[in-house]
């Protein structure tokens, strides 16, 4: 009785959302839910956790979920999934909701939901998905999370010997969970032409075994620390994988696993993992490589990892990263760096504003190298924020970028970042920021367009 | 050249298989001269939380002081470090999961305890004689007496600084603000994931101005906004025994405090008895200043 009533008001104030913001995704309904009936979901009928996935992991959740749920509905499946991104436990419910009848029963053939590290715990104990795809364990919002270790602990507590757990071969985080599962399937990138190595620097480090403890050694990097690698210590490292990307081409946008060839559209290695990572799962859950090749033809994703808005008389190329991320600020570096062409950098590191009290990271650059984007060709580097541009200075200026071409501009006023971007004579700009300060400078752009 | 370009001209010169990385050659030395050595400990290991840049920013600033300088790397757990050949010793932030296992290789290279100073081995050798050991984040865990994880797994550290760890069930992150005993303003963040409460006796690296510290800010200087967050405490941050320091500043540590980066060269270059070299100077260190002046204050702000 008390489920019904959570599902019908939940329904209702999902209805009167959708009414007044147009669709927009909340967790407000699944707050209602939740508040009614504190173990909704495990009393929705038809749930069956052996035709349940989740996803988790540092980076990658979101596209590898969007490229998972493209694959089952191209092959005809009903998917119930949270691709909006919301993928705390609210989030989840609001998914769920969407395909539950008047009668509490699901009218899905597969839930396939993005979880957040943190909460896959929570989630897992109304919902115990037998399948568990863990992209990576990496750095991340170190305010909250601390260690990577934690989210190891947390991921972990969920893994048993009834679950099949799909982890990405090349993370030696990932990896190691795959050690507490009852199945573990492996997937993984072969060395190709974005591979790189860190063997040119004395200060490059590595990581820790997760397993011994002692360095790890990597045969190279497809992402930095993801790629090919051993503990020279105590062997644990990655083994034959069983979906293994070969035959990379970046130029002609297809790789091949098996004898198995797949197109797609979005080549760099960040996607390269996900679309394995959604290969490795449509194929253990039998939908035919067809299918999946056909799906990965189709498949856009909503936004992208890199859009472009003009301001200043300029195209500013704006490249995705996550603050506290070292792993997707490595990544928009590379792809920078790739670009040999004269081009202005725009570096707008800011303070942190995800929890309170809000502060002002910017260590995390220290774990990047920005050596190959130094060396590139870049004519001016502006470096802007309103707390710490002095320090995103520093950090180009202890990589070996040349002072006379540094502006620092410690403010955030979008007029004064793009009078400055005026000034330059080059026409080519790369902007790496967090996605709030890039979407305000958009709308600003948008107002002044001339 | 500009204030960057030895660190540069130096670490094009070196790659990840070098035995060292040497700054002689770039630094007016006279002829004759000792070298600073510098060992970065366990570099692989306790690696988070951009440590790296700490073993850069010791180089930068060795540069602006024109100290010759020689930095090895120490990565395995299996390998006994040579102590005879360091004067400082550094080891960046790491994971708590890793301490027990860095513990129990440093205990292991202890070394005697008996007899004069000069014939002291291993690491307690290094120590006595007034070589500078610096661990910060996490890794500071390794110098406590004792270190309680939630689990309930309790390990005993190498008993350097007395201070015991006690790992915190949410995480603690934020700025922080310190002066020293020395009079040296220190920034940085703080991103805290065990509370530490000193033994009686033991000395602090410093005082809290922002932040939470070793477990709280004084009472007297909590303030309306988010100081309000971190709770009261001791008001004091780090632990400090001669030349043993941790603190959990990170930033990194060094590049964004080089007068504190240049106070501890001073130290262990008086201990390993070499010419200190030259003072910094505010035109060396200009950008830093900068940094610190936003910083401290959006501290400030936050404070109020």
């Amino acid at each position: 009785m008390r489920f019904i009533l959570a599902l019908y008001i939940a329904k209702l104030t999902s209805w009167g959302i959708n009414l007044v913001a147009g669709g927009r995704g909340t967790n407000l309904p699944g707050k209602v839910a939740l508040k009614i009936d504190p173990d909704f979901i495990s009393h929705i009928r038809g749930l069956d956790p052996a035709k349940t996935i989740f996803v988790t992991g540092t980076n990658g959740k979101s596209t590898t979920t969007n490229i998972m749920a493209h694959v089952f509905r191209r092959t005809g499946f009903r998917v119930a999934v949270n691709l909006e991104g919301a993928n705390l436990i609210g989030g989840v419910i609001v998914s769920l909701l969407k395909n539950t009848g008047l009668n509490g029963r699901l009218k899905a053939d597969i839930v396939l939901m993005e979880t957040d590290e943190r909460f896959l715990p929570i989630i897992h104990r109304q919902l115990p998905a037998r399948h568990l795809c863990v992209t990576n364990v990496q750095k991340d919002q170190v305010q909250r999370n601390g260690e990577p270790e934690i989210i190891m602990r947390k991921i972990a507590s969920v893994i048993d010997e009834n679950m099949t757990v799909y982890v990405n071969g090349d993370e030696p985080n990932a990896l190691s969970l795959g050690r507490l599962a009852g199945r573990c399937v492996r997937y993984g990138v072969d060395m190709n032409s974005a591979s790189f190595d860190k063997l040119d620097d004395f200060f490059s480090v590595t990581m820790p075994c997760p397993v011994c403890h002692e360095p790890i050694t990597f045969a190279a990097y497809n992402i930095d620390n993801i790629g090919p690698f051993r503990c020279p210590y105590c062997g644990f490292g990655t083994e034959q994988n069983d979906y293994q990307a070969m035959d990379i081409d970046f130029e002609e946008k297809s790789f091949r696993v098996g004898e198995a060839v797949y197109g797609f559209k979005y080549s760099t290695p960040y996607f390269l993992y996900c679309y394995v990572a959604a290969l490795a799962v449509a194929g253990e859950l039998g939908i035919e490589e067809e299918n999946i090749s056909r799906a990965f033809d189709s498949f856009a994703l909503q936004g992208g990892r890199m859009e472009t808005i003009r301001a200043g008389g300029k195209d500013i190329n704006y490249i995705r990263m996550k603050q506290e991320n070292p792993e997707t600020v490595q990544s928009a570096l590379n792809v920078i760096a790739d670009d040999p062409e004269e081009k202005v950098f725009m570096l707008g590191l800011d303070e942190l504003v995800d929890f309170d009290p809000h502060y002002t990271n910017t260590f995390y650059t220290f774990d990047c190298d920005f050596r190959r984007l130094i060396g590139s060709n870049i004519s001016k580097c502006i470096c802007f924020s309103g707390t710490v541009a002095y320090d995103a200075a520093l950090r180009m200026l202890y990589d070996g970028f040349d002072p006379k071409k540094l502006v620092v501009l410690p403010t955030n006023d979008d007029a004064a970042i793009v009078e400055e971007l005026r000034k330059c004579q080059c026409s080519k700009v790369y902007l790496i920021t967090w996605l709030h300060k890039f979407e305000a400078l958009a709308e600003y752009a948008k107002a002044n367009a001339r | 050249m500009n204030n960057f370009d030895k660190l540069k001209t130096i670490r094009e010169n070196t790659d990840r298989r070098s035995e060292q990385l040497t700054n002689a050659p770039v630094v007016n030395s006279e002829s004759g001269f000792r070298c600073l050595h510098i060992l970065w400990l366990y570099p692989d290991i306790m690696n988070i939380h951009g440590g790296r840049g700490d073993i850069m920013g010791l180089i930068h600033v060795s540069n602006l002081m024109n100290i010759p300088v020689e930095v090895r790397r120490h990565d395995s757990l299996k390998e006994d470090v040579d102590w005879e050949w360091a004067h400082l010793v550094y080891m960046t932030a790491g994971e708590l999961k890793c301490a027990s296992d860095v513990t129990a290789a440093l205990k292991r290279q202890m070394g005697s305890s008996s007899g004069e100073k000069a014939e002291m081995t291993g690491l307690r050798g290094f120590v006595e004689r007034g070589g500078v050991f610096i661990a910060n984040g996490s890794s500071g865990a390794v110098l406590a007496d004792r270190l309680e994880l939630c689990d309930g797994t309790v390990l005993e550290g190498l008993g350097l600084l007395h201070m015991n760890w006690k790992e915190r069930e949410s995480v603690w992150g934020d700025d922080i603000r310190v002066k020293t005993a020395d009079g040296l303003d220190v920034i940085g963040n703080q991103i805290q994931v065990a509370d530490v409460e000193l033994a009686e006796g033991q000395e602090a690296f410093g005082r809290l101005a922002y932040g939470r510290g070793n477990n709280g800010i004084a009472e007297e200087l909590l303030g309306n906004g988010v100081s309000r967050m971190a709770g009261a405490g001791s008001g004091l941050e780090g632990a400090k025994t001669g030349n043993v320091i941790y603190t959990g500043i990170l930033g990194p540590l060094l590049t964004k405090n080089p007068r504190f980066t240049e106070s501890i060269l001073k130290n262990a270059a008086e201990t390993a008895g070499i010419e200190a070299g030259n003072s910094l100077k505010d035109r060396d260190i200009e950008m830093e200043l900068k940094s610190a002046e936003y910083i401290t204050d959006f501290m400030e702000k936050k404070q109020k």
